[in-house]
């Protein structure tokens, strides 16, 4: 018996000195311990110490949409936060239409706002929509979702041209960015970089729901 | 009195259950005084104050040799600013190339490619970036690169959906860019380009927020300025 408990001390001796040498061995190996401490990505966008960024436990997210947003086109948008909401098994998103002063640029004022845009850079004329995160640290303060009415049509129902753009599946995707997510590289995603004229693509799939769930 | 009475086997068992909680306890210490100055980085891994890592690295190879450039890079690495110019200093090294031929960094490699990542600010799920490629230079056995200026001034008089600029023997690449210049940064990678272009020597912030227990970051004006 005595020779089975040597024989553990010894064990437990040499796993203390195997541990201690690590920790004591040449600093430059901590570079590869950083790499363990990135968090898993997840689809999510990440801070610069590699942490994901989201609205943590601030939901749900009041959203202020723009009045310029027809009745129709409110409603796509609310169903479209409904995706989620559904989704997720929770209210993430929550959507009030309020008149404000849309003078102000977007950006920096603590309210998130969904944009109803009739001036769009020449250069970004190929944007459907954009939406803007701000953060601190890892989480999310506000984010601007911006539609592009300047260069593009679109339509709640029915297409009335095969050049419109299915506001419902438009604004699945933003809110997708609003949420924190990347866009996705995966079949299929709601958060897949481009949507083609008059194409549905409003169903969360499972794995959007997959990155969803790291986070919310 | 009472008197307890205990088999061999379970004196045993017992001295091995103590032993083994000592053991653990004096393990979790010696962890924590080791660690006692490091900090997490995303909260999980702690990291040790770097040692100093030497100028001269003709004596080091392989993976060793890529580390302790890193190190080198990054230990002393800080931003000058003024008014429209931020200038980043990096740290210099002298090794030996793949021909045992002991080389500066420059030397090795004559390109050298900083990518500036925005902070606090995602557009479309990706954070704004800028990209500045310029030639590295370095005085001889100087311990730092010569200073690699941004030239913000410059860049503040264009609309950030720009895609590319060029001034000089400097090139700026600009990507997920809004409609307003984001004013925090940090430096997101570094790109070392060796003359045929192939395989360049790729270091992150990740490494510099190992190296530096933060990441390297500036502003492009006052704080206070901010909107």
């Amino acid at each position: 018996m005595v020779k089975y408990l040597r024989l553990l001390v010894i064990l437990f001796m040499g796993m203390s000195l195997q541990s201690c040498r690590d920790a004591l061995s040449d600093p430059s190996n901590n570079m590869s311990s950083v790499g363990k401490a990135v968090e898993e990505p997840c689809g999510f966008v990440q801070n610069s110490y590699g942490a994901r960024v989201s609205w943590k436990k601030n939901i749900p997210v009041t959203v202020e949409v723009d009045p310029e947003f027809s009745a129709e086109f409110f409603n796509a948008a609310t169903l479209a936060a409904d995706q989620w909401n559904t989704s997720a098994g929770k209210k993430l998103i929550e959507l009030e239409k309020v008149s404000f002063d849309k003078l102000n640029d977007p950006g920096r004022d603590q309210t998130s706002r969904l944009y109803w845009r009739t001036d769009w850079p020449k250069e970004n004329s190929n944007q459907q929509a954009l939406t803007v995160l701000f953060f601190s640290a890892n989480e999310i303060r506000e984010a601007d979702v911006k539609v592009n009415a300047k260069d593009f049509n679109f339509y709640a129902t029915a297409p009335n041209s095969n050049r419109e753009i299915h506001m419902k599946s438009l604004l699945v995707h933003e809110f997708g960015h609003l949420l924190g997510l990347r866009h996705s590289s995966a079949w299929p995603t709601v958060m897949w970089a481009t949507l083609a004229p008059t194409t549905v693509r409003e169903t969360i799939s499972e794995k959007d729901l997959a990155s969803l769930k790291c986070e919310y | 009195m009472v008197k307890i009475k205990f088999s061999k086997r379970k004196l045993v068992f017992l001295i091995g259950i103590l032993g083994c909680s000592l053991l653990t306890m004096f393990m979790f210490l010696m962890n924590s005084e080791l660690n006692r100055h490091g900090r997490n980085i995303a909260s999980e891994e702690i990291d040790e104050i770097p040692l100093e890592v030497e100028f001269d690295l003709t004596n080091f190879e392989g993976v060793t040799l890529n580390k302790r450039i890193k190190y080198r890079l990054f230990e002393h690495a800080k931003w000058i600013s003024d008014e429209n110019t931020h200038g980043l200093i990096l740290g210099n090294v002298k090794f030996k190339d793949a021909k045992d031929k002991t080389v500066t960094l420059c030397e090795a490699y004559p390109t050298i490619e900083l990518t500036f990542q925005a902070e606090g600010v995602a557009v479309a799920g990706e954070t704004p970036k800028i990209i500045l490629r310029t030639p590295c230079s370095s005085e001889v056995d100087s311990p730092f690169l010569n200073t690699i200026t941004l030239p913000w001034k410059r860049i503040k008089s264009l609309k950030p959906n720009e895609k590319n600029y060029k001034e000089g023997s400097i090139t700026l690449f600009f990507r997920s860019l809004d409609e307003f210049w984001p004013l925090e940064w940090s430096l997101f990678e570094i790109k070392l380009y060796p003359s045929d272009v192939k395989n360049p020597f790729i270091t992150t912030g990740y490494d510099v927020a190992a190296i530096r227990n933060e990441p390297l970051n500036f502003f492009l004006l006052p704080r206070k300025s901010w909107r």
